[in-house]
């Protein structure tokens, strides 16, 4: 059942009960008008008294019928209009219905319905059949019933106007030529207030005082009616603006999405910004737009896409010509926000730069924000002045969002491309080097194994395979330990290295982390292991081991060895001969010699030593060559050695007539070193011979001892002629000799040095020399010998 | 006179040693190879012998040898004078059995000192 057969249901049943209601009233006040004071009883026993009183009786009671008939055929009348206007959902079509309805039911001649609510009274229906001007006449004027309606609060029933004093004398009625008027306001629950004017004339019956409660009760079911109506209009006029707004918001939107979708489906910045442009322009119905962007330098505004221009822009855009913060664009982007113009010849901000005969009238602009940052500015332009408002700024500002999220896209797009690309190439590169290494490490003529931190062999080379005599299927894989050891003494002293490499990674790049060994394979022949780690930022990641067959190398050595043996050895003979002569000759044993036979006999003998010394460093070098000199390890006390320098050399002195100062400079205590005795004599007496030889007679020879970072430093300085810079590196090269050497025509091979250096570090120690090349700045040379461990030092050595 | 007897293949030296002993006062007696100095040490008897390393028919070594493993010569010092200075061979010719052993080319002087150093002028 619906709400409208509840109500209707209501209304019959009120109707019912009312019309009961006033026929008892009918009833009563008949009886009253006969016989006043008397009941209801005494009015029928009357009845049976009088025959007259009888007729009198059916008259009233006839009259009475034909008053509820009237009574209710208007209550069905007014039902019918209540129905008729509940069925408009629109409030004045209600109110239209409602009055044309009561107009025709109740035979009215006028209808009226006023807005009560307004100071000034509103006709909603006017009163038909009447000129409009004699109405409006007639509604300036008072007593107006429509005016006094406003402080009714029922209906007011002028059954007779002719009998009623005040309101025979308004205007309207008079206008509305009403012989009898019902005046119902209509109060509303939302505060609306309005009335009904119900006019009979004088042919017409009047109303009845009695249905006064009728109209009334139709007035309270009207004015419900009516607010429901109202409210229905209402929401659906709210409804209505609603849809507008959503139609709106939807159109936005998908102006929205189709620039999103458009910005989304391309990462090409121009076409992006051309596209979202177009849409932009399309959604507000501009004449021309533009998006402009800073330039990299960001000191001019670039335009990156135009659509409304004739002449295409070229790729990459084209710079506008104002700087970045100058014109409409400059402005916003400095601003960061928003704005239109809507009458461009007043606004200062506005360059018409490419605009001279100022076709364009009116502006809106955005920034292209991403976060605080404008990235640029769109601007659209329009023939007309004001094209523009509020409802396309928000959603050009929208858009802009959308093509600032796009630009900032493409830039981050375009990094993330560049790194890809940079890194892709990089990793091409390195994927190149390594595989170039690895065919460099197969192709090499040396055996390569390189193993991991837990010695598993990781690159076995064809080189390897030859020289080891092994499969690289047998080796990969596999720890190095496990065949390396088949390689004798040496083999395992290679496997001893890696192992404690891994256990204390050594110092990247230390010297003392290589292993030079020799492994003598079953078949006689010889390989060379150059072992190194491998190490990155202190982490030990494994070894690099070379292997190279030098068999032959060996055996030349060897023989070269022999034939340089050989060679001195049968030298020796006739240089025995001829040193022997000489000295004889020289000792007057063969007869007095002058003084020129002595002098030339004397040359003959230093030439002789001469060529002994290098018959000696001759043999020296190809034995050290060829590691045929074994060291006899001693502890040695240092000061015992520099003594013993001392004394050496001052023996020269005195020998050969050359006066020198020779010092000495021992600190106590120091310890005792490890060497060959015979071997580091030789290094000491070699270094002193060249400070002696390259010293003018005169100066200073300096023999100095000490201890520094756990070895001894052995020291000879001079203030002698000193060496070039340019000779410092190649001092300790083999056969060399200096210029000044020659020029003092001293002694000498060349090899003195090389050979002092080969000794010093077959012990372990390292040497080298300093020297202004200024003469008299002299030379010094030093060497290191480690100490001899488990020895204390000798302590309180006096000078 | 103190007997020197040296064994010396090559003449010119040989001629040296002898010229320079027997300046400094010393009787010389010369042997041109190992065998004959073998012979002439057993005959002769000397003071001292100084041997050559590398002779025709018998090294120097094995004279040395042969010298101090007989009784009647074992007394007798042995000098080597050689041309053969590695340590392997000086360390041979001491393990030999010789007092001294003197490089070639030696100076006639150092030769004298060494010689008077073991038996007195």
């Amino acid at each position: 059942m619906t709400t409208f057969d509840l109500f209707t249901l209501a209304l019959l049943i009120v109707a019912l009960g009312l019309g009961a209601l006033t026929l008892v009233r009918l009833a009563a006040r008949r009886s009253r008008r006969r016989r006043p004071g008397a009941g209801t009883e005494a009015a029928g026993s009357e009845y049976h008294r009088s025959h007259t009183q009888s007729r009198e009786q059916e008259r009233d009671l006839l009259q009475q019928i034909e008053a509820l008939q009237r009574w209710q055929s208007q209550a069905r009348a007014l039902w019918e209009v209540l129905e008729a206007a509940s069925t408009q959902a629109d409030f004045p079509a209600a109110l239209r219905t409602a009055a044309e309805r009561l107009d025709q039911e109740l035979a009215l001649s006028h209808v009226l319905v006023a807005d009560a609510s307004r100071q000034d009274i509103h006709l909603i229906v006017a009163p038909a059949r009447l000129s409009a001007r004699d109405a409006l006449q007639a509604l300036m004027e008072e007593p107006n019933p429509l005016r006094a309606a406003r402080d009714l609060k029922g209906p007011l029933v002028l059954s007779d106007l002719r009998r009623d004093e005040a309101w025979s004398r308004s205007p309207l009625l008079r206008v509305l030529q009403a012989a009898s008027a019902v005046i119902l306001p209509l109060h509303l629950d939302d505060g609306w207030s309005g009335v009904l004017l119900l006019v009979r004339g004088a042919g017409d019956p009047p109303f009845e005082p009695e249905c006064a409660d009728l109209y009334a009760h139709f007035g309270g079911q009207l004015a419900a009616t009516l607010a429901k109506t109202r409210m229905l209009h209402r929401a659906t006029q709210r409804l209505t603006v609603g849809t507008q707004d959503l139609e709106r918001e939807h159109e936005r939107t998908e102006t929205l999405l189709r620039i999103t979708s458009e910005l989304s489906s391309s990462l090409d910045l121009e076409h992006v910004l051309d596209r979202a442009l177009a849409l932009v322009i399309d959604a507000v119905g501009a004449d021309r737009g533009v998006i402009l962007l800073p330039s990299s330098e960001r000191d001019v505004l670039i335009l990156r896409a135009q659509l409304g221009a004739d002449e295409p822009l070229p790729h990459g855009g084209r710079p506008a010509p104002f700087k970045h913060d100058e014109g409409l664009a400059g402005w916003v982007i400095a601003h960061r926000q928003p704005v239109i113009i809507p009458d461009l010849t007043r606004d200062e901000r506005w360059i018409p730069y490419s605009d001279p005969i100022a076709e364009h009238k009116s502006a809106l602009a955005v920034p292209l924000l991403v976060s605080e940052d404008a990235l640029g500015a769109l601007l659209l332009l329009s023939h007309r002045r004001g094209a523009f408002d509020e409802g396309q700024l928000s959603l050009v500002t929208a858009a802009a969002n959308q093509v600032a999220a796009a630009i900032n896209n493409a830039e981050l797009y375009r990094l993330i491309r560049d790194q890809a690309e940079r890194l892709g190439s990089m990793l091409r590169a390195q994927q190149v080097e390594a595989s170039k290494s690895r065919a460099i490490l197969e192709s090499i003529a040396d055996g390569v194994i390189v193993t991991d931190p837990d010695h598993r062999v990781v690159l076995f080379n064809s080189a390897a395979e030859r020289i080891l005599g092994l499969k690289r299927d047998e080796a990969l894989g596999r720890p190095a330990v496990d065949f390396i050891g088949l390689y004798g003494p040496a083999g395992r002293r290679w496997v001893a290295a890696v192992q404690g490499w891994s256990q204390t990674p050594p110092q990247a790049g230390a010297d003392q982390a290589l292993l030079d060994e020799r492994l003598m394979l079953e078949d006689e022949r010889v390989v060379s292991v150059h072992l190194a780690p491998v190490v990155f930022e202190k982490d030990f990641l494994g070894t690099v081991s070379i292997f190279r067959d030098i068999t032959r190398e060996v055996e030349l050595d060897r023989l070269k060895s022999e034939f340089v043996a050989t060679v001195s050895h049968e030298l020796r003979t006739p240089m025995t001969s001829i040193k022997g002569y000489v000295e004889v000759l020289l000792m007057g044993a063969v007869g007095p010699l002058s003084d020129e036979q002595r002098r030339f006999l004397e040359i003959i003998k230093t030439n002789t030593d001469r060529l002994g010394i290098l018959v000696n460093d001759l043999l020296d070098v190809s034995r050290i060559e060829a590691g045929k000199i074994h060291l006899t390890m001693q502890r040695l006390r240092v000061e015992d050695l520099v003594r013993e320098a001392r004394a050496y050399i001052e023996r020269r002195i005195a020998e050969e007539s050359k006066p020198m100062h020779v010092h000495l400079d021992l600190p106590g205590g120091l310890p005792h070193v490890r060497g060959d005795p015979e071997r580091v004599r030789q290094v000491i007496t070699n270094l002193v011979d060249n400070s002696f030889n390259y010293t003018p007679a005169g100066g200073n020879i300096t023999l100095r001892a000490r201890l520094r970072n756990g070895e001894v430093e052995i020291e000879v300085a001079d203030d002698g002629i000193g060496i070039p810079p340019t000779d410092q590196d190649r001092v300790f090269e083999r056969f060399f000799r200096g210029e000044q050497a020659l020029d003092m025509a001293v002694a000498g091979t060349g090899l003195g040095l090389s050979i002092v250096k080969q000794l010093v570090e077959m012990h372990g120690g390292r040497i080298w020399m300093t020297s202004e090349g200024a003469p008299g700045e002299g030379t010094t040379f030093t060497f290191t010998l480690p100490i001899a461990e488990g020895i204390p030092a000798t302590i309180g050595a006096e000078d | 006179m103190p007997k020197i007897l040296i064994a010396e293949d090559e003449r010119d030296i040989r001629d040296l040693i002898a010229f320079t002993l027997r300046f400094n006062g010393y009787e010389v007696v010369a042997a041109r190879d190992g065998e004959q100095a073998l012979t002439l040490v057993a005959a002769e008897q000397p003071d001292l012998v100084l041997l050559d390393v590398r002779m025709p028919r018998m090294t120097g070594y094995e004279v040395c040898r042969r010298i101090k493993t007989d009784k009647s010569m074992h007394h007798i010092p042995v000098v080597f004078l050689s041309a053969k200075g590695q340590e392997s061979e000086v360390q041979a010719g001491m393990e030999a059995g010789a007092a001294d052993y003197i490089l070639k080319p030696f100076s006639p002087s150092e030769l004298i000192e060494r010689v008077t150093a073991l038996i007195g002028s």
